[in-house]
């Protein structure tokens, strides 16, 4: 009896301070996109490269757009560890060095997730990270043979 | 050193002009300058502060599109030097008591630019700060701009505004001249008028085509000539009359008076009485002349009288002989003077003679018509007389003396047609006339005097 108050509190403890998609989602990317001419599969350094806009334009002639959640959501702060290897500090500092620059185009920040996906679903030749999902209407990115990171 | 009046005209506007030239020269250039230079400063201040922004929010909110907008403004503009993020971290002390702040360059656009954090303003760059501040980085954005707009901008401004100064000069050389010769052109023609006016010609008129000023002048001065002329036209008539008069004055005048005296009388208003130490008094008389006017009427013997007294007249004029006046029947008059000569008594005699004649031949005439004649008595003396005028009304230039009174008494004492002379006078032309001596007569208030006739000119002196 006592264990299973114990699960009680446990549960609505995360369901307080854990963000709702880590409730339903585990730490898990998956990367989507909007376009024919991004490679349906591509290698984890290829893969950086896009994202860390040395990639200005797909195949196709289309500008490569970047659309991350804010760093300082749970998912953004995620792609900045796993994908960038960077704090969310740094990644906003490198692409302000960069855009200064004008060597790149910077990244879309989302709020939510909802608003990225609608970002990439609307927007060709962009490319976006998301938690993982079983399910997506966008075109998901086979990252080093896996559909997640 | 005077100087014209186009010279003074011309003079005030070029120094107008002058004045308006410089002013567009240098002051409005360097007005123009300074303007420039702060809408370039202000400009150039606007970017940094822009793109600062941008870098706030992008930091602060992970939103790009503005710092990435407001550079790409910034980068596009070809004045750009550089644009550069400064970030400044604050490092404390120790103690925690002091700080310092480091700064180093974040981010410069273009790369291979080398930027001094510390930067000033200098001629051929103008440097701009805007500090931002966020969560993750402090610092500020120095945008770098050249200031080789501004040169050019300089460099057409003193062009624009020579051209402009060179334009009004000219333009102000051109109206001053203009000027100068609209106004001075009427005025010396005034002046050259006024002239010839001032030497007599009063044909003198001047244009007056222009409505201002100077055309009211010359409207004025033609009116002016005209009026002048029309005075001196009437007081050259009034001249013409006065002289008329004159002349009928001084006639009159030297009707009743010798020349000499007139013009004494003219120019001082009196006339001194003069004293003659020799002269001769002719007294003529019409021997029964009572009795015989007592036949005519006043006006036949007024005219018989003129007629006679006419003919005197005339014959004493060619021998220099003063009239004196006539008394009735009575004529007087007298040789040597006003103006003394040497000759009066040779002169009286001539006339008396010439005076007896043209009687005689009067008589003559006279009685072919049945008419009464006149026997004329001549007595003639030489001696000292005062001449003078008397009186203030109606005065007459006379001679005083017992002279007179002899001349007078020897006509009495002569004999129709006949010429009875003094023997002070005969003593004088006893060698020139054929006299006769009458012996002593008894005068009254004289007692008895010798008397001669004069018969005539003695024929040796006519050889």
């Amino acid at each position: 009896m006592g264990r299973i108050i114990c699960n009680i509190i446990l549960a609505i403890s995360m369901g307080f301070f854990l963000p709702s998609s880590l409730n339903a989602q585990g730490n898990g990317l998956m990367i989507v996109a909007n376009g024919e001419s991004i490679p349906a599969e591509m290698d984890m350094v290829q893969l950086q490269a896009v994202l860390k806009g040395e990639k200005l334009r797909w195949n196709d002639g289309s500008r490569v757009s970047i659309a991350l959640m804010k760093t300082t959501t749970p998912v953004g702060n995620n792609t900045c560890e796993k994908l960038y290897n960077m704090s969310g500090n740094e990644l906003n500092k490198y692409f302000l060095a960069l855009v200064f620059q004008g060597k790149v185009k910077a990244p879309t920040f989302f709020n939510s997730i909802g608003e990225l996906e609608a970002y990439v679903a609307q927007t060709p030749g962009a490319i976006g990270v998301l938690p993982e999902s079983k399910e997506s209407l966008l075109k998901i990115i086979i990252v080093d043979g896996k559909p997640q990171i | 050193m005077v100087l014209s009046v186009r010279s003074k005209i011309m003079l005030t506007v070029l120094s107008v002009v002058m004045l308006f030239a410089l002013f567009i020269l240098f002051y409005y250039p360097a007005r123009q300058t300074t303007y420039l230079l702060d809408n370039y400063n202000n400009q150039v201040e606007n970017f940094a502060k822009t793109v600062a922004l941008g870098v706030r929010i992008a930091l602060n909110e992970e939103n790009f599109e503005g710092v990435e907008t407001a550079i790409d403004f910034v980068r596009n503009d070809e004045r750009l030097n550089f644009v550069s993020i400064i970030q400044i971290d604050t490092i404390w002390g120790a103690d925690k008591a002091n700080f310092k702040l480091n700064k180093k360059i974040f981010s410069t656009s273009p790369e291979n630019v080398e930027v001094d954090p510390e930067a000033a303003s200098n001629k051929y760059f103008i440097y701009k700060k805007a500090p931002f501040t966020s969560k993750i980085m402090n610092g500020e954005i120095i945008v770098s701009f050249t200031t080789d707009e501004i040169e050019q901008g300089k460099r057409q401004i003193r062009l624009a505004s020579g051209a402009a100064s060179l334009t009004v000069f000219i333009i102000g050389l051109f109206i001053g001249y203009w000027l100068a010769r609209n106004i001075s052109r009427p005025v010396l023609a005034l002046r050259d008028a006024a002239f010839k006016v001032g030497e007599g010609d009063l044909t003198q008129s001047v244009d007056n085509r222009s409505g201002d000023e100077i055309g009211e002048l010359g409207v004025a001065f033609n009116k002016m000539v005209k009026d002048l002329g029309t005075a001196r036209s009437e007081i050259n008539q009034r001249t013409q009359e006065l002289t008329l008069e004159k002349e009928k004055s001084d006639n009159l005048l030297l009707n009743i008076l010798p020349t000499e005296t007139a013009e004494e009388l003219k120019n001082t208003g009196t006339a001194q009485a003069k004293y003659y130490d020799s002269v001769t008094v002719i007294f003529t008389d019409f021997k029964d002349f009572t009795s015989i006017s007592k036949t005519m009427s006043a006006n036949k013997l007024v005219t018989e009288l003129h007629d006679c007294f006419s003919r005197f007249d005339h014959i004493i004029r060619k021998y220099n002989i003063e009239k004196i006046k006539t008394i009735g029947d009575a004529y007087m008059c007298v040789a040597g003077l006003p103006v003394k000569n040497d000759t009066h008594p040779y002169d009286a005699v001539y006339a008396a003679m010439e005076l007896r004649d043209c009687m005689l031949a009067y008589n003559m005439e006279k009685r072919s018509i049945g008419e009464y004649g006149f026997d004329v008595r001549i007595g003639i003396h030489t001696g000292p007389v005062v001449a003078g005028i008397v009186g203030v009304n109606k005065f007459a230039y006379d001679i005083w003396g017992s002279t007179v009174n002899t001349a007078a008494r020897l006509e009495q004492s002569s004999k129709p047609n006949m010429i009875n002379i003094s023997s002070s006078l005969y003593e004088i032309v006893k060698d020139k006339f054929d006299c006769v001596l009458r012996g002593n007569i008894d005068v009254k208030g004289l007692g008895e005097i010798p008397m001669y006739f004069v018969n005539g000119i003695k024929l040796t002196v006519e050889k």
